[in-house]
């Protein structure tokens, strides 16, 4: 029943398909079969890389600045109160006794009004540590 | 030839022109379409030329690149059955509509139907009837480069002429 007549090829090609299609082959094939510079290898790599490094450094950035700036408003807020309790002129820190240190006082006084932003950076260079202030007075 | 970089252009575009028909045509039935044809076997020569000094030489050049075209063919199929995840697609039912509107097939109503019973044939049935029907080739040559016994090819194909008879005494 499957006659000869089903073997011709009911399909076609576009005009001087084959006549250049060899040309075409060659030429696609050595373009995409050379070899890459190493740069060009590397280059995705190198951008995954960069990509990841980016991301860690503005985490890092992000939790410095927003993590410092809630510190320093939470000292600031613990001086201002203790300041307004003393009525500006002085203010007496203390930390209590443990492993990391002997205890500490601190006193801030004068004649004049403290400068609440000087307490606040003196405060923060010596790395006063809120949690450990135990109470605030004058 | 290929082996002598000097050389291995001119070896390759002669393997391009020798071939380039056969492996054509050895596609397009598999896959219907110019378009996916031209781009499939651009690719089997590209992997040709990438694995050319590799080649060992124990089977025929002929019979590698057809390999190579075949496997192209049955990846573009499965990825066309299974693309974005979703449930089977009857691509065999999709290449049967598309021959009447494919502007490259010019075959009478017989011969289109004739193609539309191949193009129902199991994707592996399909082919070894492809290879043996269209392209007259041998079962020796046809078990090398599918790597099936020619036992098996022989009921394969017998199966497939059964099933298109059928098709074509009932439609």
């Amino acid at each position: 029943m499957l006659n000869d007549e089903l073997k011709r090829n009911p399909f076609q090609v576009p005009e001087n398909y084959f006549d250049l299609l060899a040309t075409r082959i060659q030429s696609n094939c050595q373009s995409k079969s050379e070899p890459r510079s190493i740069f060009s290898v590397w280059k995705p790599r190198l951008a995954f890389a960069g990509g990841i490094a980016a991301v860690i450094l503005l985490s890092i950035s992000f939790f410095s600045y927003f993590g410092a700036d809630n510190k320093a408003s939470s000292l600031d807020a613990a001086i201002r109160n203790a300041v307004y309790v003393s009525d500006g002129y002085g203010l007496q820190v203390s930390y209590p006794y443990n492993s990391r240190s002997r205890g500490f006082s601190y006193v801030f006084a004068g004649n004049k009004k403290i400068d609440e932003d000087i307490m606040i950076k003196h405060l923060a260079l010596r790395n006063v540590n809120l949690n450990d202030i135990v109470s605030a007075r004058y | 030839m290929f082996r002598d970089p000097t050389r291995k252009n001119y070896a390759f575009n002669l393997i391009i022109r020798k071939y380039q028909e056969r492996l054509y045509w050895h596609i397009r039935k598999m896959v219907v379409s110019h378009d996916d044809t031209d781009d499939l076997l651009q690719n089997t020569f590209l992997k040709a030329l990438e694995g050319l000094e590799s080649f060992r030489e124990e089977s025929q050049l002929f019979t590698w690149l057809y390999r190579i075209a075949t496997n192209e063919a049955l990846t573009f199929l499965r990825k066309k059955r299974t693309r974005f995840m979703l449930p089977l697609v009857d691509v065999e039912g999709q290449l049967s509509n598309s021959l009447e509107s494919d502007v490259y097939f010019n075959g009478d109503d017989m011969q289109l139907k004739f193609q539309k019973a191949v193009l129902k044939l199991p994707e592996k049935q399909r082919l070894v009837f492809n290879m043996k029907y269209f392209e007259e080739m041998k079962y020796e040559e046809i078990s090398e480069i599918l790597g099936t016994s020619v036992g098996a090819l022989k009921a394969s194909y017998h199966h497939a002429v059964d099933k298109i008879e059928k098709f074509l005494k009932d439609d």
